[in-house]
């Protein structure tokens, strides 16, 4: 292992982490709470993916275009029957974070009892590698970049082109405004849900084809996407894909020097320091 | 009131009856667990129910208490009686770290702050620094605490379910006169109105870093108590399950009423330890449960049965100003 893999190996792990860091903090900055059920919708985003190429027989592009509808449905559901009922009810952050925790459980339990726990593996579209320099890089790490940015992309022209992106960024910016200009933000909040499912559920795609699938594989990419967001800035997307970059990097090249052990927790040491330093995130 | 004290005292009876009602060790055993889960989810309402400031991490005062308890134990050969105390104390520093540097940053980074010490709290047991915490394997062998010849550990010895029993009903004694002092007011105070509480002269900070770091006391001694009464901790204390587990207790009793978060203690315990053998389906049926309360009772099993001052949704509207606030 040495510069130019951590480098790289950190571009990919970076992408991943803003694939699922921008759907929470689309969110986070919306409805604001933070979305438990994220790991949750991850990990079925994989098993989607994982039953429609092994069971159902379809090639990958036709089960990747399945997987982002099913999770996108998913994202609705989760906010017709948790999210909406209790922001309805004026509920306090608390109790969003539980509900959300609570369905994610229910998710990740019916997961296990219907795919069973034995770890399984996403096959690869592209098989094969290249090399530049010291560093190999497989074909595979090239696609989920290219994906990333795509979406990136796509969210971009979302967000700041489309009525509906406009009217996310009105709800995040006033909520109380937004309703009297007569922003529907019920159905803002399903979209802002919805696509925040949908690209977890890409990150989870491309995780379960790098690590092994199981039905608890959401938590640790969670826990990671949580301090990309407290770093890059809790309600700015900008800051959320900078600050996954700069995770995913630092992450890779950390552990060049210090034991896997250490990694994270240094990470989380980190956040603690930036909350104390800039509550708002660095590019806040 | 009285009527409720009144009421009180059957449960209460039973309790100090137990042991000669029933023989049955795991019945004494689930009892002992619940007490340990009814002080951690008391002292998390303090701080969440009465001050509402969201402490993600209060879990982590229970394993600082038990680890430290149980390493001194076994690798320093203090008595665990010390220790107990020690793993108290501990927990209190590692509250009031947690506490003076982000009480002046409002509720919402003290909740992240307090979630990611937990992590690395967490990450750190895992990884085993200096072979001290025994890494995922966990302690083992914690020596137990000793009265004269009884050894006060497992469920089978009584005199350790009256120790449970004992801290367990001085720990609830004395968290109720807190609540009903004037400290207690300006807790409630702080919560219903900042700004009005300022205004009459009340410290909100000070009386954050009270509520933070009595919790932490109370939750570091039962803490040490429920290493030294398996034997064996595991880093998963820790893990999701339990974290979230405990939290459904607070919410699901009721915030900000001490007797709720208690009686949930006891309920969800029960409950989550009956299911044990089950698996994926005791996720399953305690989610479904925990799913149904938040929907139809939000504000906890106390809004059913007791007639409560604060309404949930001056708290709730609260919550979400401050969340409000943090982001300008």
């Amino acid at each position: 292992m040495n510069i130019e893999v951590a480098l790289f190996s950190g571009l990919t792990l970076g992408a991943l982490y803003c694939l699922m860091a921008m759907g929470l903090t689309l969110v986070n900055s919306t409805i604001k709470f933070f979305n438990f059920t994220h790991g949750a919708i991850l990990m079925t985003g994989a098993y989607f993916t994982w039953y429609l190429l092994e069971e159902m027989g379809l090639n990958y592009f036709a089960s990747f275009i399945v997987t982002l509808l099913l999770t996108f449905i998913l994202g609705v559901v989760v906010q017709r029957v948790i999210v909406q009922p209790l922001v309805n009810k004026e509920a306090s952050g608390l109790m969003l974070i539980l509900g959300t925790f609570v369905i994610g459980n229910l998710l990740e339990n019916s997961f296990l009892l219907i795919f069973g726990g034995r770890l399984k593996r996403l096959p690869t579209p592209l098989e094969g590698h290249f090399s530049i320099g010291a560093a190999t890089i497989t074909y595979h790490s090239l696609l989920i970049l290219v994906t990333t940015s795509v979406v990136m992309g796509g969210m971009a022209y979302f967000l700041l082109r489309t009525r509906m992106g406009m009217a996310m960024r009105c709800v995040a910016q006033n909520e109380q405004a937004a309703k009297l200009m007569g922003i529907p933000v019920k159905t803002v909040y399903r979209y802002v849900l919805g696509i925040s499912s949908l690209l977890a559920g890409v990150a989870g795609i491309f995780l379960g084809s790098i690590y092994f699938m199981t039905p608890s594989m959401g938590g640790g990419p969670l826990s990671k996407a949580f301090t990309v967001c407290v770093l890059g800035g809790l309600n700015s997307i900008l800051g959320t894909v900078i600050g996954a970059f700069l995770v995913g990097i630092l992450e890779s090249t950390l552990t060049l020097f210090f034991p896997m052990y250490y990694v994270t927790p240094a990470l989380f040491l980190l956040m603690m320091f930036i909350l104390l330093v800039r509550p708002e995130g660095i590019f806040a | 009131m009285k009527k409720i004290f009144i009421i009180l005292l059957i449960p209460l009876a039973t309790l100090i009856f137990l042991p000669v009602l029933t023989q049955r060790t795991y019945i004494l055993h689930l009892a002992v667990m619940s007490f340990v889960f009814a002080v951690i989810s008391q002292n998390w309402d303090l701080t969440m129910g009465y001050l509402g400031l969201f402490n993600f991490g209060h879990l982590s005062f229970f394993a600082i208490g038990a680890y430290t308890s149980g390493i001194l134990s076994i690798n320093y050969q203090v008595s665990p009686w010390v220790c107990l105390f020690i793993g108290g104390l501990i927990a209190l520093v590692a509250g009031s770290i947690l506490t003076l540097p982000t009480i002046r940053l409002g509720g919402r980074v003290f909740s992240l702050f307090s979630f990611s010490f937990q992590q690395v709290l967490f990450y750190l047991i895992r990884s085993n620094p200096m072979g001290l915490t025994g890494g995922s394997q966990g302690l083992s062998r914690i020596p137990p605490l000793q009265v004269f010849d009884y050894q006060l550990q497992g469920a089978n010895s009584i005199p350790a379910y009256y120790l449970a029993l004992g801290l367990f009903l001085g720990i609830t004694l004395i968290l109720y006169l807190t609540v009903k002092s004037p400290i207690g007011m300006a807790f409630t105070a702080i919560r219903d109105s900042e700004n009005y509480a300022i205004s009459r002269g009340i410290n909100p900070f000070k009386y954050r870093f009270i509520a933070v770091v009595v919790g932490a006391f109370f939750t570091g001694i039962i803490g040490a108590f429920y290493a030294h009464f398996l034997g064996v901790v595991g880093p998963e204390i820790l893990g999701w399950g339990n974290v979230v587990l405990t939290c459904c207790m607070v919410e699901f009793g009721g915030l900000g009423t001490l007797i709720g978060p208690t009686a949930a203690a006891f309920m969800l315990t029960i409950l989550s330890n009956y299911l044990s053998g089950l698996e994926a389906y005791r996720n399953i049926i305690i989610s479904l449960i925990m799913f149904f309360v938040l929907i139809a009772f939000p504000s906890g099993l106390a809004g059913i049965f007791v007639p409560i001052k604060t309404n949930a949704h001056k708290l709730t509207d609260l919550f979400k100003a401050r969340n409000k606030d943090g982001e300008g």
